[in-house]
């Protein structure tokens, strides 16, 4: 969590949580590697790559990307689902900022493989084949021009109407998002029921 | 209701099949393709000879059936290629076709290394939930290493930087 905070001189805002996961197996490892000549990944070598998923260890980040308008699911105006109701559609494109805190990151869990007496390291800035956390689009706020609920998950635009997951954060922070979901999804619960109470209470 | 079988909305489907069996004129392209691109070397035995290889390599078809039809043809395509010619044609395929070769390369090494004799040749005692003790996290505080961030206390920065 040492990068977590933002700090200008870095050249962009906001953060990473940086962590360590268990090593992928050896099919992994090989994919890792495409990246080798033919010959030396595939033929008699091959063996040696796999194996070197025994002394691998992965350093994997979690990245702030801002909330930015362009980022949006909007209904698309050309595909349907099977029922025939409009696909969502969703843009999304990396920023600036996101491309400069991916680099400065990597940079670090390479200082930490190196440190750690890493004899080949082997980078990759985006993780293209993972789901990621999928945040916002919903987001909370006092504001109907500029968000979508109210700080307790209901909407602006359709009383009665809650929302309680990932979709209705401001940012996406960089820690993994489930404590604060349920958080979220709790208050939201509360307030709801305090609601319901009241209007029993009335009739 | 839900039971252990229930399917979790979360993960894909396994299938265990391929999208149709693979005739055996295709199974002995396919293995002398594997023994090319994992030929035998030191301890380590030839694809072909890797004990249950083509069941796991059927697991291993069944897994990306998303890619079934184009590595199958290219497997057909090198039928008639000799044994001396495979190794140049399968690296002329790595060479100008990756989106051809990278599925079938990665469905023989997947079938390879998932076997059992060789999971155990190399070391790879497979995926497995290693979890954290419960006592871990009240463990953290006695070991000092918490203690410089309790020392400085909660910090805020915005998202701006101030």
């Amino acid at each position: 969590m040492q990068f977590y905070e933002t700090d200008k001189s870095r050249g962009f805002v906001r953060g990473a949580k940086m962590h360590a996961l268990p090593t992928p197996g050896p099919l992994n490892a090989v994919e890792a590697h495409r990246e080798l000549d033919f010959d030396e990944l595939w033929g008699p070598a091959i063996h040696d790559v796999a194996r070197s998923a025994r002394n691998g260890i992965l350093w994997a980040a979690n990245t702030e990307d801002l909330p930015e308008e362009h980022n949006r699911v909007t209904l698309s105006t050309k595909l349907v689902d099977p029922d025939g109701l409009p696909a969502p559609k969703i843009e999304y494109r990396i920023s600036d900022n996101t491309r400069r805190l991916l680099k400065f990151t990597v940079e670090r869990m390479v200082e930490a493989h190196e440190a750690a007496g890493a004899a080949h390291v082997i980078t990759q800035e985006l993780w293209i084949d993972q789901p990621g956390h999928l945040l916002g689009t919903a987001r909370m706020g006092h504001d109907p021009a500029t968000s979508v609920v109210d700080s307790y998950g209901k909407t602006h635009d359709v009383d009665n109407l809650y929302i309680a997951d990932g979709s209705i954060f401001v940012t996406s922070g960089s820690a993994n998002p489930t404590c604060t979901i349920s958080a979220l999804a709790l208050r939201a619960g509360k307030k709801v029921v305090e609601q319901v109470s009241a209007r029993k209470a009335q009739s | 209701m839900t039971t252990s079988s229930d399917r979790r909305l979360s993960v894909p489907p396994r299938h265990t099949k391929p999208p149709r069996p693979l005739t055996d004129r295709e199974h002995d392209i396919l293995l002398r393709i594997a023994d090319t691109l994992i030929p035998a070397a030191g301890p380590n035995p030839k694809a072909s000879d890797a004990e249950q290889f083509l069941p796991y390599l059927e697991l291993a078809f069944a897994a990306r059936a998303d890619v079934f039809d184009a590595v199958v043809k290219a497997v057909n395509d090198l039928a008639d290629v000799g044994d001396d010619e495979l190794r140049g044609a399968l690296k002329q395929m790595w060479a100008n076709d990756k989106f051809t070769f990278d599925p079938l390369s990665s469905i023989i090494a997947g079938a390879y290394f998932m076997t059992p004799q060789v999971k155990e040749l190399i070391g790879y005692p497979g995926q497995h939930r290693d979890p954290a003790g419960l006592e871990d996290a009240a463990n953290e505080l006695e070991t000092g290493i918490l203690d410089p961030v309790l020392e400085r206390g909660p910090i805020y920065i915005s998202a701006a930087g101030e």
